[in-house]
């Protein structure tokens, strides 16, 4: 219920801000792109515990996102990421057997186009700013039942868009994120770990972790 | 019925024929192109280089067919940059009458006249010149000095000497060597390798005079007058015509310049100093005409004549010349010579209105920029003048703005009221009457409206002259006397009754009065108390925020349905490369921003017609000749804008047609140079990076690529008043790749379609 509201909200939210754009120009003229982005971390100190401890790991996350150009240097979109963890150890907690965590995240994204010539919206260089809701849950090998959990999701990054052949997006960027349970949250800063399961917690740290610096790649279609 | 057919289509010929030197010089048009467009304008400029270059001979030194390769390949894109510079003409009737002047002098030799095309520039400079291809260009300012047909011939013969022994590219390829400083020249100063290139171009010079003078003797042509071809050249910068410039020209009854507004002698007409010579590609002209001299005396050539082609279509296309010059004059913002040169021709056609109007147009000109205190970027330094016009630059030059409108105003006036339909005079004298009234006029009654009992000129003083009186009075008293003396000076009042008999007239009194009670109202704005001033600045702020904030979310919005866009170009400059200009690549990109312009277009739902060089098929004469014009035009406009004047148009007529044609006032005019550089910070962030190694290939890339910039300018002309209504001038620190082309252009077709 809450994610189908939630859905209505953002779609409500981009066509108000499609309503008052009609002055916009966008790409010759074309406003709505849709994008399949990688998301990755090279971690050289397995910093996020998928593999045993000490060897290095490549973190990926899959994003598939719709941007809507609101005039020459904003633009507003809507994104959707699936990750899910190996199944490897207890993320360096101890007494903890091995678990994987699965993600799906509904966020809604506002790029801001550096004012400078060449850059119109959706090409050039952007800064990116972004909220959303982390809808995950941790499995213990072994175990059929799941523990489901949500997150908050604040982000910002930088990235360029290049476009190809008049429709094709071509994009690359970095991301900072911090992500922070949706109920309680003082668990990912320190000692004081009270939740309900040390496998919620680890997992929640995990994906902090995980999430706090990625570099992007990803290619894109303008639709119209 | 070939009987009858063959003596009909002589007639039509005859038809065809006649129009070619029976120009009305009344009512003189513009020349223009016509006929098919040539296949030197036609054919791309990689395409002629690489057919230049198959022509290398390999056996040559690497040096040599280097050499000529660079030269070929500028060549080919700097001649197609000539012949669309809008100053090239085909099929023109000058250059017709020149094509058989050169029939005639290669009638001997068919294979050669195949070879060479000979077009007439539309220029006013005293020249001509010759390409590496055959093509020969002969300026107007050339033809409007020459006095005989046989001396046409014997210029023509010297640039096809210039043509036939290969010299242009022969003096590339030596200027080459002497430049990098190849065996002989290994040695030589950079004085010494200057004077070795002015000397390699004099041989050339002189090979020239004299191989074409043996070419010339083999046609029909007399020696006759071939001297006086020297002469031409050697005074090439004087008026075609030496006549004293008569006060009473630009008079009437009641406008009388002052005597101290005219020299007394003009500065006498002197052989140009030739002490430069060293350094010239030429050798001096009394040495050419010394050797050629030389050559013909005694050799005028029993049976040649001076006329092959005929007297009469020479004086016709030296008219038409002369004419067309009054023009370029114009074009180029030599008013004073626009002037004095239509002066000339008036003695010949007195009460031409060609002619009426470019005196009328140069006076316009020269009160324009005067009244917006830019007359220095016009006015000539009469001190340097020689010769009659002088009087023109030196009368300009004492005329202080509000003399110099009033005269342009009486005199542009008085035309209209002769040629009351035509709409350029109208308009001009509508302008300068505006800006006499609302600049200069300090007063209502500066004008008198009624004519003197008499008319004083040269006195002292128009004030009281009661000796009685004067004597009576203090010192102080005479001071001011003699200061209001000075100040009614016929010197500084002549213009008090230049405009009776036009106050006279219904519509000058209503006109001027219209515009001294426009005056009057914007000045008599009652004083504001600070309130108001700080609400009427609060307003002005606030209009001007909210006009900000409609251009950030709509651009210009100027709701324009179409535009025509003139000769959008593409440049493409590698400056890490010793020559930077990379023609082969400017021509390709310059093919696709065609594409790319007319596909943002269609996706603003901007209709776009496009008058670009690689646009015209050959059958599109009609489109060059629009093309050439407006290339023109927006060459003048520019001066003008540089100069921050507002002109009104001077050529209405023509634009006026334009907008007919074209259904659109707006004129684009764009471009884009897209240029790479070498970092200068490559080195050092590849230092910084092995010490960040993992930073490493990243620092290599960044040294590797080069620097990106581009340059992209758009500005659209309201044809029908001169100004530019979009300007768009950028800076754009990235590679001018088709996505930000795209993107740029959208932009700005966008802001031009988009309604307020």
């Amino acid at each position: 219920m809450f994610m189908k509201n939630n859905i209505q909200f953002l779609v409500f939210t981009l066509l108000l801000a499609g309503s008052t754009a009609v002055a916009q120009p966008g790409y010759q003229g074309r406003k709505l792109s849709v994008q399949a982005n990688l998301l990755f971390l090279p971690a050289l100190t397995n910093a996020s515990y998928s593999r045993e401890p000490g060897s290095s790991t490549f973190n990926t996350t899959g994003e598939a996102s719709a941007d809507y150009v609101l005039n020459k240097r904003n633009s507003l979109g809507l994104s959707f990421r699936r990750s899910r963890t190996s199944n490897i150890n207890s993320y360096g907690a101890e007494g903890i057997s091995a678990a994987k965590v699965f993600t799906n995240s509904l966020e809604l994204q506002y790029r801001i186009y550096k004012k400078k010539n060449g850059n119109i919206a959706p090409l050039g260089k952007y800064f990116q700013c972004g909220a959303g809701m982390l809808f995950s849950q941790v499995q213990e090998a072994g175990s059929v039942s799941v523990i489901p959990f949500r997150m908050y999701a604040f982000r910002m990054g930088r990235g360029r868009n290049r476009i190809i052949a008049d429709r094709l997006i071509l994009y690359h960027g970095w991301e900072l994120s911090h992500v922070m349970p949706a109920s309680g949250g003082e668990g990912l800063w320190g000692a004081t770990r009270y939740y309900k399961d040390d496998a919620q917690t680890m997992a929640q740290y995990r994906l902090w972790r995980h999430s706090l610096l990625n570099f992007k790649i990803g290619l894109g279609f303008l639709a119209y | 019925m070939k009987k009858i057919y063959q003596p009909l289509s002589l007639f039509l010929i005859s038809l065809m024929m006649f129009p070619v030197f029976a120009q009305d010089l009344g009512n003189y048009q513009p020349l223009k192109s016509s006929g098919q467009i040539p296949a030197d304008f036609l054919q791309r400029s990689s395409e002629k280089y690489e057919q230049d270059k198959s022509s290398i001979n390999r056996k040559e030194k690497a040096f040599d067919k280097r050499a000529q390769r660079q030269f070929y390949l500028e060549n080919s894109f700097r001649v197609r940059e000539l012949l669309y510079s809008g100053k090239i003409l085909f099929n023109d009737p000058v250059g017709v009458y020149v094509n058989k002047v050169a029939d005639q002098l290669l009638r001997h030799d068919p294979e050669k006249r195949r070879q060479v095309r000979i077009y007439v520039v539309r220029s006013s400079a005293v020249n001509a010149f010759a390409t590496s291809s055959g093509m020969i260009f002969i300026n107007l300012g050339l033809i409007s000095q020459l006095e005989t047909e046989s001396q046409l011939a014997f210029v023509l013969a010297h640039e096809f000497t210039h043509y036939f022994n290969k010299h242009v590219v022969n003096r590339y390829v030596e200027n080459e060597k002497i430049s990098t400083g190849r065996k002989v020249y290994q040695s030589l100063s950079v004085e010494e390798k200057m004077l070795t290139r002015s000397n390699y171009s004099k041989e050339l010079e002189t090979e020239a005079d004299l191989h074409g003078l043996e070419l010339f003797l083999k046609s029909d042509y007399s020696t006759a007058r071939l001297k006086g071809v020297f002469d031409v050249l050697q005074y090439s910068y004087l008026p075609f015509d030496d006549i004293v410039f008569e006060k009473s020209f630009l008079e009437t009854k009641h406008l009388q310049f002052p005597s101290s507004y005219f020299l007394e002698k003009v500065k006498p007409i002197v052989p140009p100093d030739e002490e430069d010579e060293k350094k010239s590609t030429h050798p001096s002209i009394d040495k050419r005409r010394a050797y050629v001299l030389d050559k013909i005396t005694g050799n005028v050539g029993s049976g040649k004549q001076t006329y092959l082609v005929s007297e009469e279509q020479f004086v016709n296309a030296r008219k038409t010349a002369r004419y067309e010059i009054a023009s370029l004059y114009l074009a180029n913002r030599q008013y004073e010579r626009a002037m004095y040169h239509a002066y000339l021709l008036l003695k010949e056609n007195p009460a031409n209105p060609y002619l009426e109007k470019v005196v009328a147009k140069s006076l316009y000109g020269l009160a324009r920029y005067a009244s917006n205190d830019a007359i220095d970027k016009v006015h000539g330094d009469y001190k340097e003048v020689e010769g009659q016009s002088q009087q023109v630059y030196y009368l300009i030059s004492k005329l202080k703005p509000k003399e110099l409108t009033t005269v342009a105003l009486k005199y542009t006036w008085d035309l209209k009221k002769k040629y009351p339909a035509d709409n350029e005079l109208v308009n001009l004298s509508d302008s300068l009457l505006r800006s006499l009234v609302m600049k200069h006029c300090e007063n209502r009654l500066d004008f008198s409206t009624k004519a003197p009992a008499e008319l004083r000129r040269d006195e002292v003083t128009l004030a009281s002259t009661d000796t009685t009186a004067t004597q009576r009075m203090n010192k102080y008293a005479k001071i001011d006397q003699a200061q209001v003396s000075e100040k009614l000076s016929w010197e500084n009042h002549f213009t008090r009754y230049a405009l009776v008999e036009n106050f006279q007239e219904k519509e000058f009194a209503a006109a001027f009065d219209r515009y001294w009670q426009e005056k009057e109202a914007a000045g008599s704005k009652p004083k504001e108390t600070k309130k108001q001033e700080r609400v009427r600045l609060r307003h002005q702020k606030q209009l001007k925020a909210k006009e900000a904030k409609r251009l950030k979310k709509k651009g210009a919005a100027l709701g324009i349905d179409k535009i025509v866009m003139v000769n959008p170009w593409f440049s493409r400059v590698d400056q890490r490369k010793k020559k930077p200009v990379q023609y082969i690549a400017s021509e390709s990109a310059e093919i696709a921003l065609s594409d790319q312009i007319l596909q943002n277009a269609r996706m603003a739902k901007l209709e776009i017609e496009l008058l670009g060089d690689y646009s015209f098929r050959s059958n599109d004469a009609e489109k060059f000749n629009d093309y050439a014009f407006l290339k023109g035009w927006i060459s003048e406009r520019l001066k003008h804008l540089d100069a921050d004047v507002s002109m009104s148009g001077l050529d209405a007529a023509q634009t006026q047609a334009l907008v007919g044609k074209y259904g659109t006032r707006y004129f684009c005019w764009s471009g884009l140079v897209d240029v790479r550089e070498r970092k200068k910070d490559a080195g050092t962030v590849v230092l910084y990076s092995l010490l960040v190694y993992p930073m490493l290939p990243y620092a290599i890339y960044y040294a590797a690529t080069p620097k990106y910039s581009t340059y992209y300018y758009s500005l659209v002309f309201d044809i029908t008043t001169g100004k530019p209504v979009f300007t768009d001038f950028q800076f754009i620190d990235r590679k001018g790749s088709r996505d930000v082309l795209n993107s740029t252009m959208y932009n700005t077709f966008y802001q031009l379609k988009k309604k307020k």
